[in-house]
């Protein structure tokens, strides 16, 4: 009985419920949210009137436009939409009617499988919302009709199982809650830790804090290093915002860019093995706390508040270091960039990333951890430290080979101007050493195994054998931090001392793309300042991708690249400008547009890029005139073939400088083509679309700066006596102005460039090239030495025990000294110096082949590089024979007290 | 070979001749008398226990997974003095540490004191680690930073035991050993058999209810391990703990009123001493030696 009147009352409420929404669903369905001009219609309204007098009267009587083509699509939409609002209606009406005459059926599921149809089309579909006045109110109608009907499918449901649900959560939660009593009531540990017990943590602290000061110290130095690349990012963005400092700022971004990956990936090895070698130190005590009963969590929290405390005098002393070190560079910066451009703020935000930077490098050390902290090393008493660490196993060979090719093709990559002397390269190269180092030692020391020499050299391999994964990581480290010393950061201060002077960079002194309205104005500049004057026809060139920058699927479209259009004559016209000697030879490039020729206009000491990053192809894509905004997505998901970009073939390269390197090879490099091609270049725009670069169809209508624009067709090159070059860049302002909407794609391809900036920009950007690569370099060098002394201070006492067990083996105090000098010279210090030195040659020679430098180049180079590498490895040898000696002599000393104190 | 084994044992009992001689007969009856009065408390059982470790082998690709215990059964009442022999590498120091509930079994079931291990959250085996079970390792495992004191105080410390009473329980186990006079010292500066005293007064300190030694003898010479020995049977016999004891060395295996045999994770035997003299219990583990 009390069943059937809770069934009914269940009936009633659901019956209220589906009423309340269904009527206020009705309600709003004859509320007038379809908007077409000035009058509102609610949408049965408005299907009447697709039928009398229909869309196209409608849409004509709201003046909104629609062609032809698109027109039927839009109508069928409409009408789908309609139709879906309709069905909505009719499932929501008959849904009522069965709750209303107590036979249910589920046609508010099919109400909202409709309503949510109609949302969609709405949404995303060519219908009413594309011609509606007031779009925002349609939409939110179409939503609130969603959510009523799925609120009340949802809200019914659950009062039909809401009863059952209830007594299950109840239960659930009933069970829960005697869990958590049962558990607390079990784990009660009442009372609080006496004094001694903080006492013993402390000693027990205190016994490994050698490994933690040195811990702190590297933290401390790599997070300084962090704070000072974000640091410099953010004091440098400012600057890039000024007229004519953003060739400056780019520059300087980008060294710090380079300088920053290869440094991190040092800091993350160093942080690593520090982390681990300091867990390994803690193990056994910690072991040891467990196995006597100390709980896990309480063990845990030590070791959190161990970690907390390096981690805030990292950032405080690390961060100290590094805004000292940032606040150097402001004050000296003056003197280079000038109090003109003040630089930005350093910001709460980059410490905000360096703290996140710092806190991932500990993150994957605690990972590479792992182990250690699984079980704390329970119930066992070894020195982790003196584990062995077994050589790899199988598949050494086939490791080894990959690794070696991984090398070669990083070398075979890095030669290649279209692969932009990518970092990425490196990386593979890295990976390569790493597979080499691991495997090649490996197979090394097995296969001398079954050599006569195994046991002579038993005691000078035994550490290799012993600790292989650690030692390769050393080697493995110093070898990669020495190569970034002797090639990467010094090529960039080798390749500015030989890199062009600014005569030769700039030859022109102002340089101006315009069109053919603009020749009267330098015509009268000529005559009034007498200056030299050349007009030369050009086309614009678009290249689909100016960055390195792989764009995710969500970024869009790449910016695109601006380049200047000549001809195969003005070509050699150019060159013979600024060359007397020159002799034209023939380009070989087609009358079809299908072969073009680039000139990159950069200097040495910039990096070999192409003029189209995208998918970094060896054949660009490129466009004739402004960059299109219809991308190439875009044109493949609307099927067109066509979209006004084409892939070239590069048929013969140069880099230097004809017209002027004003943007160092990013932007307004030349592009030459046949003179034949040419003239059909300059008549493209006639048939281009000049918003999506896409070639109109014959039988559409083309009208002048509607759907076509002709653009920029002059390049203007002008020397002028200097002092009158201040007076015309005044008097170009005019010319400057009307060329704004030029300028508008691209801010940094301006329609005028100015020598005398220029050269000024340059002059700064090489110099704090040259001290910022400098800094890099003593500080990867210095890295190296902390390096090896990490190694040395975590390994002393092991040194020492050997040193000591060699004695008690009676092997005389020279030669044990011997054996253990040998080993890390050898080991530690030449093999990944000469490691260093050949893959340092190899990417040195490769990097000659993409900049495409002469052998002039190259014996200057060289010149330069010779005394450079042998004063950094003299000195750095030096350093670390005096490191050696001590460390040696120390080992001894210490043994000896071991042996005579047992 | 027959001969080779005789002179073996007579080198070892001329080595580790028992000093006392028992009266097994007499002490064999009180015992039952007692056990008669009061039914003995099961301290450890073990029903089906396996374990098994993942050896990561060939560049961390394949795992392969090594068989240690399979499927033992076996008691241990209070007040019994058990020793687990075993060939190297039979997982004696397994079965010990599961015992001591450091390793989990991967099946079967272990009951400490009724209680099903299995059960238990790891904080309640923390608990039952630091206050019912004294551990004794063949290296000792004492704290290098932490003084002789306060290494045999450390278990009451974890378990928050006011100063006082651990400055006075630790006085008196130092003095219970002979240790007082080197209470200031620091275990690397103590001799092989201090340290395995220091370790002996460290695991009793919370008066637990099962003394676990792996091969406490193991790494001392032969009078250390002598006075080690004597120490553990004292403790079994006055203080009336139960001990399990890891040890390859018979004789003092012979000191012990139970042994289990182990072979490839199996127990192979359940040798009782059953008032036999320690004599005759050594020449019995000899004989049950030559299976292993």
């Amino acid at each position: 009985m009390e069943n059937k009147r809770e069934k009914k009352s269940l009936y009633v409420k659901q019956t209220a419920v589906s009423v309340c929404c269904y009527g206020v669903i009705f309600a709003l369905l004859f509320y007038p949210w379809v908007v077409i001009g000035d009058a509102s219609y609610h949408p049965f309204q408005f299907a009447m009137k697709m039928t009398d007098p229909g869309l196209e009267a409608l849409l004509a009587g709201a003046d909104i436009y629609v062609n032809a083509e698109d027109f039927s699509i839009l109508q069928v939409g409409v009408w789908m939409e309609l139709i879906f609002c309709g069905l909505f209606f009719l499932s929501g009406i008959f849904y009522l009617l069965s709750v209303l005459v107590r036979k249910k059926r589920p046609f508010n599921i099919a109400a909202c499988v409709f309503a949510l149809v109609t949302f969609y089309f709405n949404a995303f579909g060519y219908t009413i919302r594309d011609i509606s006045t007031d779009q925002a109110l349609g939409t939110t109608f179409l939503f609130v009709y969603l959510f009523l009907s799925a609120a009340e499918l949802v809200l019914t449901s659950i009062m039909g199982i809401w009863k059952e649900t209830k007594r299950v959560s109840k239960e659930y939660h009933e069970r829960e809650r005697k869990e958590r009593e049962e558990k607390r009531e079990r784990l009660a540990f009442p009372g609080r830790y006496n004094e001694l017990f903080y006492g013993f943590i402390w000693k027990n602290f205190k016994s490994s804090w050698k490994d933690y000061i040195l811990l702190f110290l590297c933290s401390s130095m790599v997070f300084a290093f962090i704070v000072i690349g974000f640091g410099m990012q953010a004091i440098l963005s400012r600057g890039s915002r000024y007229e004519g400092m953003s060739q400056v700022f780019g520059g300087l971004s980008t060294i710090l860019k380079n300088a920053v990956l290869p440094m991190g990936m040092i800091s993350v090895i160093i942080i690593v093995i520090l982390v681990f070698n300091y867990l390994r130190c803690r193990a056994k005590n910690y072991g040891i706390f467990l196995t006597l009963g100390m709980r896990k969590r309480t063990l845990k929290y030590f070791v959190a508040v161990e970690f907390a405390a390096l981690l805030v005098l990292t950032l405080a002393v690390g961060g100290a270091a590094g805004t000292g070190c940032l606040a150097l560079f402001c004050l000296k910066s003056e003197r280079f960039i000038g109090s003109h451009v003040g630089l930005s703020a350093i910001g709460a935000l980059t410490y905000v990333k360096a703290m996140g930077v710092l806190f991932l490098i500990f993150l994957i050390s605690f990972m590479a951890a792992r182990d250690i902290f699984m079980d704390f090393n329970m119930g066992r008493s070894t020195d982790l430290k003196a584990v062995r660490e077994k050589l790899p196993g199988w598949w050494r060979k086939v490791l080894l080979m990959i690794g070696i090719l991984a090398c070669a093709y990083s070398v075979y990559g890095y030669r290649q101007l279209k692969n932009f002397e990518s970092v990425r390269l490196l990386m593979v190269l890295f990976a390569g050493l790493y597979l080499v180092f691991r495997y090649g030692i490996a197979l090394w020391l097995m296969g001398e195994r079954g050599r006569s020499s195994y046991l002579k050299n038993l005691l000078l391999h035994n550490q290799l054998y012993h600790k292989s994964r650690t030692n390769t990581g050393y080697i493995f480290a110093m070898a990669v931090i020495q190569f970034c010393a002797l090639f990467y950061f010094s090529f960039q201060i080798i390749s500015t001392e030989i890199a062009e002077d600014a005569d030769t960079l700039f030859p022109y002194d102002i340089v101006c793309v315009g069109d053919e309205e603009d020749e009267g104005t330098f015509q009268e500049l000529k005559g009034k300042y007498g200056m030299e004057l050349e007009i030369y026809p050009m086309v614009r060139i678009a290249s689909y991708d100016s960055t390195e920058k792989t764009e995710g699927w969500h970024e869009g479209e790449p910016p695109q690249g601006q380049h200047l259009g000549v001809s195969e004559s003005t070509y050699h016209a150019l060159k013979g400008k600024i060359d007397a000697s020159y002799k034209a030879k023939p380009l070989h490039l087609d009358k079809e547009g299908e072969r073009v020729y680039i000139v990159h206009q950069q200097d040495k000491s910039v990096k070999a890029q192409p003029i189209d990053f995208f998918l970094s192809r060896k054949k660009p894509l490129l466009h004739v005139g402004q960059p299109g905004m219809l991308s190439i997505l875009d044109a493949y998901r609307a099927n067109v073939c066509d979209f006004g970009y084409y892939h070239k073939t590069v048929q013969g390269e140069e880099i230097g400088s004809v017209t002027g390197a004003f943007r160092q090879g990013l932007r307004d490099n030349l592009v030459v083509f046949s003179d034949a091609y040419f003239e059909k270049a300059q008549e493209l725009w006639r048939t281009t679309n000049m918003y999506t670069g896409a070639p109109i169809p014959e039988d559409e209508e083309k009208i002048v700066d509607e759907n076509i624009r002709q653009g920029l067709t002059r390049l203007v090159l002008i020397k002028a006596d200097s002092e009158d070059v201040p007076d015309i860049l005044s008097d170009l302002a005019e010319f400057r102005e009307r060329h704004r909407e030029d300028e508008h794609y691209d801010l940094t391809v301006p329609c005028l460039y100015d020598k005398a900036q220029a050269v000024s920009n340059l002059a700064v950007e090489r110099v704090m090239k040259k001290a910022m690569n400098g800094l890099v370099m003593l500080v990867s060098l210095t890295v190296y030495l902390v390096l090896l002394n990490v190694k040395m201070a975590t390994e002393s006492d092991m040194a020492a025990r050997r040193m000591e067990f060699l004695q008690c083996m009676g092997m005389r105090a020279g030669e044990r000294r011997r054996l253990l000098r040998k080993e890390l010279l050898r080991y530690y210090y030449l093999l990944p110096t000469a490691v260093a030195v050949g893959s340092a040659g190899a990417f040195t020679a490769a990097v000659f082949l993409a900049r495409q430098y002469t052998r002039a180049d190259r014996l200057r180079y060289i010149k330069l590089m010779a005394p450079i590498w042998a004063v950094c490895l003299g000195a750095i040898g030096m350093i670390v024979v005096g490191m050696v000696e001590v460390y040696v002599r120390k080992a001894e000393g210490k043994g000896e007290k071991n042996g005579k104190r047992n | 070979m027959e001969n080779g084994i005789k002179e073996r044992k007579k080198k070892v009992s001329a080595e580790n001749k028992p000093v006392k001689q028992r009266q097994p007969k007499a002490e064999g009856v009180a015992e039952k008398e007692k056990a008669a009065v009061k039914p003995r408390k099961t301290v450890i059982k073990v029903e089906e226990l396996y374990r098994e470790y993942a050896k990561l082998s060939h560049g961390d690709e394949e795992t392969e997974s090594i068989k240690v215990l399979k499927g033992l059964d076996f008691v241990v009442k209070e007040q019994e003095f058990v020793g687990i022999m075993g060939k190297s590498g039979c997982g004696k120091t397994t079965l010990l540490k599961t015992l001591g509930l450091i390793d989990k079994p991967t099946k079967g079931n272990l009951y400490f004191c009724g209680k099903e291990t299995r059960k238990l959250w790891n904080d309640e085996l923390a608990d039952i680690r630091r206050r019912e079970i004294g551990f004794v390792f063949q290296d000792f495992y004492l704290m290098d930073s932490l003084s002789v004191s306060e290494n045999i105080m450390l278990p009451m410390v974890l378990d928050k035991k006011n100063v006082r009473k651990c400055m006075e329980k630790g006085k008196e186990y130092a003095e219970h050993f002979g240790l007082s006079h080197l209470m200031k010292k620091y275990p690397y500066e103590l001799s092989g058999g201090e340290k395995q005293r220091v370790a002996i007064s460290r695991a009793l300190i919370n008066n637990p209810d099962l003394i676990l030694a792996d091969e406490p003898t193991g790494n001392l010479d032969s009078k250390s391990g002598k006075i080690v020995i004597d120490a553990l049977e004292r403790i079994n016999r006055k203080m009336k703990k139960t001990i399990i004891m890891v040890t390859h060395d018979p004789q003092v295996a012979s000191h012990c009123k139970r042994i289990i045999f182990l072979k490839d994770g199996v127990i192979l035997e359940d040798l009782r001493r059953k008032g036999a003299s320690e004599e005759e219990f050594y020449e019995k583990i000899i004989e049950r030696m030559k299976d292993l």
